[in-house]
């Protein structure tokens, strides 16, 4: 009974839905706006339950001071203030504690969500981003050797269109690299996209039919 | 352990350390690289398409959609910029707009600062349209009538007041979509832009994006692509080549080009060390 | 000879002088206006012949009526336009504004009416006059189904316009199938019926072969790893929603992996991006515990949220990689720039990895940083693969022979 309720809703809702794309009329457009709605609903009240993992989980780690708790008081910290900032200050009716900002009043808490936002998480993600670059170069490293055929060709294939990258005068190579990112990789792109494609057909068909119920839980 | 294992063992942070030295050396020194970088076809595509809108014509303006974010700025801006004053050269008009709202912020101040330099009033030469939610909507309006999806521009002046948005109703008034974008935002121009209206699309993307656009190049569905800091300063090659030989210009692409290409040169030195370690300790077993 | 076709003349326009000849343009012909097909209806396309002085017109004008009503102005387009789609797209936004400024005036009034702000009553009542009939008018201009309309398109030259024929009338209306989509009815039935078969034959008992997956094959290498060495699993099932179906497929692979990790007492990590995914996780990895019999030995804080920021979780990610050190890492489902960050990181600190997405951009970086990548379509045969279970096998071979029906389409 745990099971059949929720199979039951996935395959017939499988189907509505399923139907629905065929059906340009109005009524079928007003559900399918409705479900969504419900998503953006359901997705609210999920996202009650992860911040009440995350606050638990940064608790149990500072409780039981576990390795690198002293992080967790940083991240609670930083979690209360983002919230209180910007739901005060991003709120178009609360202009508390007003201050002037290039001749302009706005709240200080409209301030400070902009200030964080901007010098903060921003610079943040984009050191993230540029780490990329370092680990790159220390994949590459350890990866392209020459141990079988297949490492063989990767190997070449790299080296080819990052010399061409660098010395695209020497024609020769500049036209490989060209030709090595229009035909064969492209053909490939081609060969991962459509099976994917018929992949992703095939597992959504198994999840509506109910023959595939990985994603309950249990294997019954 | 033996030097040829060890060569094959080099410490990450050892690898890291070179690779930060030989990026940063060419920025700071300003190292120019010898002989002129040359464009590669596609970044020719782009250049010379934009080359044939008459600026006078029906199909006169550039719609620019500034779809990136400052993570991945160095790569895509050098890119814009280039091509905004490939425009500017030309007195072709530019609609500026974003799809995604971080890149109103980069569109205005990369206009402000070149309209500046070239002498272009806003309003006249180029307008900036701003940011409205939910892509498709505003791609598909576009195609009927840009005024009704974008009444006025970013400061609020409507559109009909503006000079520059004379006689450019929709998309059969643009010669060119150039989409700059770090994500797959093309793919949006491609579906609802190229396909039901028929308006030239090209597209300027980061190098992991590129290998992604070739099944559109090969369809002739993108005119061109810009791909990656290196197409940004082989565009910027051709602009300058063309039309600001006598003028000093930042050119960002070429500048960063240096470092781009040391850092390349660093990780095959390190896949050639790692290899001849790989084949020197497989013979002594 | 100029003959006078004008029939209307814009607003801003002076009356001609007494001696200025009225110009001769030809109007635009053939005016039909007709439902657009296979949409939910509030749309009617009109089409015209241009009128054969079009290069000397400034615009043309749309003007639509119901019938036995009065016309009003749709649209100015540019000269050489020969068709416009009458629709509702600006002006529901335009209604939603209205609407919007409404409920906006009207709460300001109450408050205003709370603090007995008589000035600011005034104001705002005389705003909200305002509005109300803006709004009214606005949606009586919306285009209704099953009414009949009619058009006319004037060509339009310096201040004079001079109008077609109007047209016979239209109805928009909703159709109940599209009919452009045929194509994809028809490709899904072949599909369906290939899985049924393929399932039939499954039942019928007959042998089935599923090529090795190496990526696969090496789970159970990877969880007999982390039990040896007493070291945790790290398992990410992506970064995206639970919508994407590579999520759903990474936490078919969960179970899996959780029931093993159940059996042989190795401790399971699972952080996650998506709110909707922690919960589902959650309760996968809980009845993978139970499954095993050892439903005492679950962990509730082994499966947690961090958020929903793509490097902050990378960054968060990679933390738990550093200090935890698990043995074997699992990176199945939906990647994006994050995926060499993960990779990179999980083989500083040692680990077996197995990757799987997608995602094609990001496979490079997995087959240059893991042990074992599980290229695109092999993710979503892997309860397949891994449960051995006939039909989920055949769904499998269903699907390889699509491959070739579909190329010939291309």
């Amino acid at each position: 009974m745990k099971r059949r309720i929720p199979l039951t809703l996935t395959l017939v809702l499988g189907i509505v839905m399923m139907i629905q794309f065929f059906v340009p009329h109005q009524f079928s457009q007003d559900f399918k706006n409705t479900a969504l709605e419900w998503l953006r609903v359901i997705g609210g009240f999920a996202f009650i339950i992860g911040l009440a993992s995350f606050i638990t989980h940064h608790y149990t780690k500072i409780k039981h001071k576990k390795e690198g708790w002293v992080y967790s008081p940083i991240a609670l910290g930083a979690l209360v203030v983002m919230a209180v900032v910007g739901l005060i200050g991003r709120s178009p009716n609360m202009n508390w504690l007003p201050i002037t900002v290039q001749g302009q009043q706005i709240s200080v808490f409209t301030y400070l969500f902009a200030n964080f936002f901007t010098h903060m998480m921003i610079p943040l993600g984009a050191t993230m981003f540029s780490v990329l670059a370092f680990y790159i170069a220390s994949a590459a490293y350890r990866s392209f050797r020459a141990k079988s055929l297949v490492s063989i060709l990767l190997l070449v294939a790299a080296f080819v269109i990052m010399l061409a990258i660098i010395f695209y005068n020497v024609l020769p190579l500049g036209d490989l690299g060209e030709w090595l990112l229009s035909v064969p990789n492209m053909a490939a792109k081609r060969g991962i996209l459509l099976g994917a494609s018929l992949g992703a057909i095939a597992t959504s068909l198994k999840i509506i039919l109910g023959i595939e119920r990985g994603y309950l839980g249990g294997t019954k | 352990m033996k030097f040829w294992e060890r060569l094959g063992k080099i410490d990450r942070r050892i690898i890291y350390i070179v690779l930060a030295v030989v990026v940063i050396i060419p920025l700071i020194l300003t190292v120019k690289l010898p002989g002129k970088v040359r464009a590669m076809p596609r970044t020719k595509d782009v250049f010379d398409h934009i080359e044939n809108i008459d600026p006078n014509g029906k199909r006169r303006a550039i719609l620019i959609s500034v779809d990136f974010d400052p993570q991945t700025e160095p790569e895509l801006k050098p890119q814009l910029e280039a091509v905004v004053r490939h425009a500017f050269a030309r007195n072709i008009p530019l609609l500026v707009m974003a799809l995604p709202i971080q890149g109103t912020d980069i569109g205005i101040e990369v206009f402000t600062r070149l309209a500046e330099e070239h002498n272009k009033e806003y309003g006249i030469d180029y307008v900036i349209l701003g940011w409205k939610p939910s892509p498709v909507a505003v791609i598909l309006g576009m195609g009927n009538f840009i005024e009704q999806v974008f009444p006025t521009d970013y400061l609020g002046t409507p559109l009909s007041e503006l000079p520059v948005m004379e006689g450019i109703r929709n998309y059969d008034d643009v010669g060119l979509v150039m989409d700059f974008t770090g994500s797959s935002f093309y793919a949006y121009w491609v579906y609802y832009a190229h396909t039901p209206y028929d308006v030239p699309v090209a597209t300027g993307v980061t190098s992991v994006s590129v290998a992604d656009i070739y099944p559109f190049l090969g369809s002739r569905q993108f005119i061109g692509m810009l791909a990656g800091m290196k197409a940004g300063a082989e565009y910027e090659r051709l602009v300058k080549d063309k039309y600001y030989q006598d003028q000093d210009i930042f050119l960002r692409g070429t500048q960063a080009l240096p470092a781009l290409s040391a850092s390349l040169l660093v990780i095959i030195l390190f896949v050639i060390l790692g290899n001849i370690s790989h084949f020197a300790t497989r013979r002594k077993s | 000879m100029l003959i006078p076709l004008l029939l209307s003349q814009t607003e801003d326009i002076e009356e001609p002088a007494q001696d200025t000849l009225i110009p001769s343009i030809q109007p635009p012909t053939g005016v039909v206006a007709i439902d657009v097909p296979n949409d939910e209806g509030h749309q009617i396309v009109v089409r015209w012949e241009l009128s054969p002085d079009d290069a000397k017109l400034a615009s043309y004008v749309v003007y639509r009526a119901e019938e036995g009503g009065e016309f009003s102005q749709v649209t100015v387009l540019a000269p050489g336009t020969d068709s416009m789609v009458n629709n509702n797209d600006i002006l529901d936004r335009v209604v939603d504004f209205y609407s919007a400024e409404l409920k906006s005036l009207k709460r300001d009034l109450r408050k205003a009416q709370r603090k007995a702000d008589t000035d600011a009553v005034r104001e705002l009542e005389a705003s909200i006059k305002g509005i109300e009939p803006e709004l009214e008018a606005t949606r009586k201009q919306l285009l209704r189904n099953m009414v009949p309309y009619i058009y006319k398109v004037a060509a339009s030259y310096k201040g004079y316009e001079f109008i077609s024929e109007v047209s016979e009338p239209a109805q928009a209306r909703g159709q109940w199938f599209h009919l452009g989509r045929i194509n994809v009815l028809v490709a899904m039935i072949f599909f369906f019926s290939l899985v049924t078969f393929f399932i039939s034959q499954a039942k019928r008992g007959k042998n089935l072969f599923l090529r090795k997956i190496a990526g696969l094959e090496a789970i159970d290498e990877a969880v007999g790893r982390a039990t040896e060495m007493g070291r945790p699993i790290l398992f990410v099932p992506g970064l995206s929603t639970i919508g994407d179906i590579a999520t759903i497929a990474a936490l078919n692979i969960l179970q899996g992996i959780a029931k093993k990790a159940a059996q042989y007492d190795t401790p399971i990590i699972v952080p996650n991006r998506d709110p909707i995914v922690y919960t589902v996780a959650r309760e996968i990895v809980k009845e993978a515990y139970s499954d095993a019999g050892r439903p005492d030995a679950f962990n509730p804080d082994s499966v947690f949220f961090i958020t929903t920021s793509q490097f902050a979780y990378v960054a968060a990610v990679n933390g738990i990689m550093l200090r935890e050190k698990p043995a074997a890492n699992f990176f199945l489902g939906m990647f994006w720039a994050e995926s060499l960050l993960l990779a990179e990181t999980g083989n500083i600190s040692g680990a077996i990895q197995i990757a799987g997405t997608d995602a094609s951009a990001q496979l490079p970086f997995f087959i240059t940083a893991c042990d074992y990548t599980i290229i695109g379509e092999e993710l979503y045969a892997a309860s397949a693969y891994l449960s051995r279970e006939p039909t989920l096998w055949e769904q499998s071979r269903a699907r390889t022979g699509a491959k070739p029906p579909s190329l010939d389409c291309l």
